[in-house]
């Protein structure tokens, strides 16, 4: 045995180690394909991997048939919940007691700084005779009623029982009527962090069995949320990845003894493979720390690529005069020029923006280039003794024989810009992104329902702030809550979930202690007082009316006060300065963008818009990518062959390949996205290898070179068509596109190029 | 507000439904307590608030089952408090305010867990929570409660009066902050009418 194969077989057991060892899985879909480049983005992207709102699930219970809530199960049902480990807290509809409590004991203290929304309007009110007397009559209501312990507490410090302005402000949004009850439970891993998520839930599941277990099983119990979404994604993932490697592995198993009939082949091509691929792993994760499971089911087609190179050079030792290393020789400028344009197309990729793309584009890169230095360093001295074994077992001789006796280029290249030209007006482009995401229609349909059982935020549309400062988005937020307060009254908006009344800006609680200041006088005073002796209270028994002497609440103190975690995932501070966000209850979003047209700092987004918004600009750099790529390799061709015209001939497979497809898909109607773009990228790239090595004809024989493309070019199509079988549409989309695009790239050679006896490959010789 | 609740309602099983003599102990009483199943009351509440110039009085009716207490007041102003072995409910027509909570909540847990042995007929939990003073002469009967540990009691002292060989008709309830309430009871024969009462009334405090 030749000692590289020694070499290449001691080392390739190491880097497998080194992979397993290394590897770390990433699953979530948005990290494909969301990065965000702008803040605004960078939010919306950080909040769907890794936000608080993530990490929550969101379930009721119920029964059938019945209108009445079951209050009692939920509340024993949170107690167990708030037990599990891996639960951060479990909450419900309203607030409990104790933390009314801890509220208001913060509060208290702030009770005139938070006092009014709209301080002008409302503080000189405050003490009109009218005023007082309602005031007053709270007050004794208050006493007399069955919360009259607190409210003697309360009064204690707040004789006028001003913080029930701030009380009243917290309770504005009200439940949802509902027959069901509800919890929100916030976990303390991520909410895509399956592997963390997946026993939390179990145990949320297992608990709700023995506490409906013992209410005698009357209770169903739905869950939404972040977490649930991920494991099906994760799960459908991991099916793809399985079924897709699984199924492409024994079909090119299949294939490749059908074609060479010889096992020293199959195992020779299959460590190549490996080593192949097991480098692109290792390099890839050590690039970006991680590597995503849609890159390994990608990945794995590059099987069909990375195959193209030890299939050259086993068919042409098989079938040529020379030994095996001499043929490698021979061929390998135009596997080497192949494999370069097909590393531009993957390199393409990585400006479109997306950052999957980016990983797929390192993985291709390495993959491709150790399958194309094995192929020619390695392969040839592992097979040099039997390489007449492997000579495949037919030869696509009578379409090329066929091919080679008419002049079609022209009529073909017609007709392919007529084909292109008839489809390109009913390309139905769209750019939205969540096709791409997993089909999960059953948990869409249970989320929509869970929520509508809740008074929850609509999911995916909110309110956002933009300031430089905390305080400057604290007026902001301010200025908007006003304007949303009009639409709710005008019955467009169910809720609107602000930072504030939990904060307030410096200015609004300056402005409230400045018009206090001005209206609690003596006359005010002697007012009060006559209003709660008309009551029939004693005012010796109350304290006197003031303002607390105490600075302004920041909010940096309320983050950590009891009120922080009512607030949590609604901000994001940095040095650029400060977003908030305001969740929405059911509205009428084109209410909310009026009610917000004059605050320029307010933005309405709509998570879906926004995300399609950004589809559309990697849209648009694919586009760029895809005119760049093919410029590129155009250039590489048109250097190497020093003719632009024969460049323009060894691209024009994958030319007419793309007008074909491209065609037929807009002819079809079916809608268009991002990924087919990088599907006919992808198309380009592996086809002008085809173009290439035909065009080059290094082995003089033109139909043992036709042969070497024909196998590689089936052994692309199946790995690209194994993909259609995955769930996932955006592996499905690559399929669709990438097969169909590959069949016509190496069909279509012999009709568009026609290699000379004294093939390119020795032009160029002799040239040089 | 828990602590009214379980108050009042368990008081009202313990006291209302039984008839006790000059020759009864507390444990008999007890006893009966646990058998009875529905009462219904018509009451009269006066509130001491040091806070009032005058004291403050209101009525309305009680109704006790196994599984429900509603207390209905009707005049000066309606308020419906009810409460199931769970959860209670409060509702304020007029001002249009509801309130619901756990009776297992913190406070209302102090409150339940004072009261829990007596309805179970446990002295000797009752006698871990209260000093118990239960006396009777020819004419009347007298049971006085004082929580042992004052520091976290809201009532200075809790006693319940009745007169020989009928229910209690009258009870004090002093807070630690010196104000106290009384109430004055009249027990009513319970019929069809009070259990339909009792849904109708639990229906409108949950807002159904």
């Amino acid at each position: 045995m030749h000692r590289r194969v020694i070499i290449f077989l001691l080392v390739l057991p190491l880097l497998i180690f080194a992979a397993i060892w290394q590897i770390n899985i990433k699953t979530d879909i948005s990290a494909f394909f969301m990065a965000g480049d702008s803040r605004q983005t960078t939010l919306i992207a950080s909040n769907m991997q890794t936000g608080e709102l993530s990490r929550r699930y969101l379930i009721t219970v119920g029964q059938s048939g019945s209108d009445e809530k079951p209050l009692d199960f939920i509340e024993d049902l949170r107690s167990e919940l708030s037990a599990i480990e891996g639960i951060e807290r479990v909450w419900g509809e309203g607030l409990s007691e104790d933390e009314i409590s801890a509220l208001i004991a913060f509060y208290l203290p702030y009770r005139v700084h938070f006092y009014a929304l709209n301080p002008d309007v409302e503080v000189p009110g405050v003490f009109s005779e009218s005023a007082l007397a309602a005031r007053v009559d709270a007050i004794k209501q208050g006493l007399l009623s069955p919360e009259a312990q607190r409210m003697k507490e309360i009064l204690a410090a707040d004789p006028m029982f001003l913080v029930s302005s701030w009380l009243r402000r917290l309770s504005g949004n009200a439940p949802a009527e509902s027959a069901y009850a509800s919890l929100v439970i916030e976990t303390v891993a991520a909410g895509l962090d399956s592997a963390r998520q997946r026993p939390v839930r179990k145990q949320i599941e297992e608990t709700f069995n023995r506490v409906n277990h013992e209410y005698g099983n009357q209770y169903a119990l739905a869950m939404t949320g972040v977490p649930v979404f991920a494991m099906a994604v994760q799960e459908q993932v991991e099916k793809d990845v399985m079924l897709v490697s699984t199924i492409s592995m024994l079909a090119m198993l299949l294939l490749f003894i059908l074609l060479f009939r010889s096992l020293r082949a199959l195992i020779s091509v299959s460590l190549t493979l490996v080593a192949s691929a097991t480098l692109a792993t290792i390099i890839t994760s050590v690039v970006f720390g991680e590597i995503h499971a849609l890159t390994l089911a990608l990945g794995s087609t590059l099987i069909g690529i990375c195959v193209d190179y030890p299939i050259h050079t086993m068919v042409h030792a098989a079938g040529g005069e020379e030994d095996a290393p001499r043929s490698a020789k021979r061929i390998w400028p135009s596997l080497l020029l192949g494999a370069i344009t097909t590393v531009v197309g993957y390199a393409a990729l990585s400006f479109t923006g997306y950052p999957g793309m980016q990983q797929i584009a390192v993985y291709a890169a390495a993959g491709i280039l150790t399958s194309l230095l094995i192929a020619r360093f390695v392969l040839p001295y592992a097979i040099m003794h039997h390489a007449s074994s492997m000579r495949p077992g037919f030869a696509f001789s009578s379409w090329l024989n066929f091919a080679g006796r008419r002049n079609l280029r022209l009529p073909l290249l017609i007709v392919c810009m007529l084909l292109l030209f008839a489809g390109i007006s009913g390309i139905n482009w769209q750019n939205d992104l969540s096709r791409l995401s997993p089909s999960l229609e059953e948990l869409k349909e249970n989320d929509k329902r869970v929520r509508s059982r809740m008074q929850s935020v609509e999911p995916g549309r909110f309110v956002l702030l933009h300031a430089d400062s905390i305080e400057h988005a604290l007026q902001l937020n301010e200025t908007t809550s006003r304007a949303l307060e009009k639409v709710k009254a005008a019955g467009k908006l169910a809720a609107y979930y602000s930072v504030y009344p939990w904060a307030a800006s410096q200015a609004l609680q300056q402005q409230n202690i400045h018009l206090f200041s001005q209206q609690l006088n003596s006359e005010a005073i002697e007012r009060w007082h006559a209003a709660v002796e008309k009551s029939g209270i004693r005012s010796s028994s109350l304290a006197e009316p003031s303002i607390p002497d105490i600075a302004a609440l920041d909010f940096e103190t309320i983050t950590k006060s009891p009120a922080g975690r009512y607030i949590a995932g609604q901000y994001v501070i940095d040095d650029q300065g400060a977003i908030l966000t305001i969740w929405l209850g059911s509205h009428d979003a084109q209410a909310v963008r009026q009610a917000l047209a004059a605050i320029p700092q307010a933005e309405y987004v709509s998570q879906k818009d926004l995300m399609n918004e950004m589809n559309a600009a990697y849209s648009n750099k694919a586009v760029e990518a895809l005119a760049y790529g093919a410029l590129v390799i155009l250039l590489l061709l048109t250097v190497r062959y020093r003719s632009p015209a024969t460049a323009l001939q060894a691209l024009s497979p994958a030319m007419a390949s793309v007008a074909i497809v491209l065609g037929c898909w807009g002819l079809s109607g079916q809608p268009l996205g991002m990924l087919h773009l990088v599907g006919m990228l992808l198309a380009v790239a592996i086809c002008v290898d085809y173009g290439i090595f035909f065009i080059e004809n290094r082995a003089h024989n033109a139909g043992l070179t036709y042969q070497a493309i024909v196998v590689s070019a089936m052994t692309t199509m199946v790995a690209f068509s194994c993909l259609g079988l995955a769930e996932n549409p955006a592996l499905q989309t690559l399929a669709w596109t990438i097969a169909p695009g590959v069949f016509f790239g190496f069909f279509l050679c012999p009709l568009l190029i026609r290699p000379k006896p004294a093939a390119i490959g020795d032009m160029l010789r002799e040239k040089s | 507000m828990q602590f009214y609740i379980k108050l009042l309602l368990q008081l009202a099983l313990i006291f209302f439904v039984s008839t006790a003599t000059a020759a009864e102990t507390l444990e008999s009483i007890l006893e009966r307590a646990a058998a009875q199943q529905n009462v219904a009351i018509d009451y009269r509440e006066v509130r001491h608030l040091q806070m009032l110039n005058e004291p403050w009085q209101a009525e309305g009716k009680m109704i006790v089952t196994a599984s429900a207490f509603v207390i209905d007041q009707l005049a000066p102003q309606r308020q419906l408090l009810t409460a199931n072995k769970h959860r209670y409910w409060l509702y304020m027509p007029e001002a249009e305010i509801r309130r619901t909570g756990m009776v297992t909540s913190p406070m209302a847990q102090r409150s339940f867990g004072l009261f829990k042995p007596i309805m179970n007929g446990d002295r000797d939990a009752l006698e871990k929570e209260f000093d118990i003073h239960f006396t009777a002469t020819d004419k009347r009967w007298l049971l006085e409660l004082k929580p042992k540990r004052t520091g976290r009691a809201l009532y200075a002292r809790i006693t319940v009066q009745g007169e020989d060989g009928h229910p209690a008709s009258y009870m004090k309830t002093e807070m630690v902050d010196g104000d106290f309430t009384e109430w004055f009871f009249q027990q009513q024969p319970f019929t069809s009418s009070e259990e339909s009462s009792v849904k109708r009334l639990m229906d409108e405090a949950r807002g159904n």
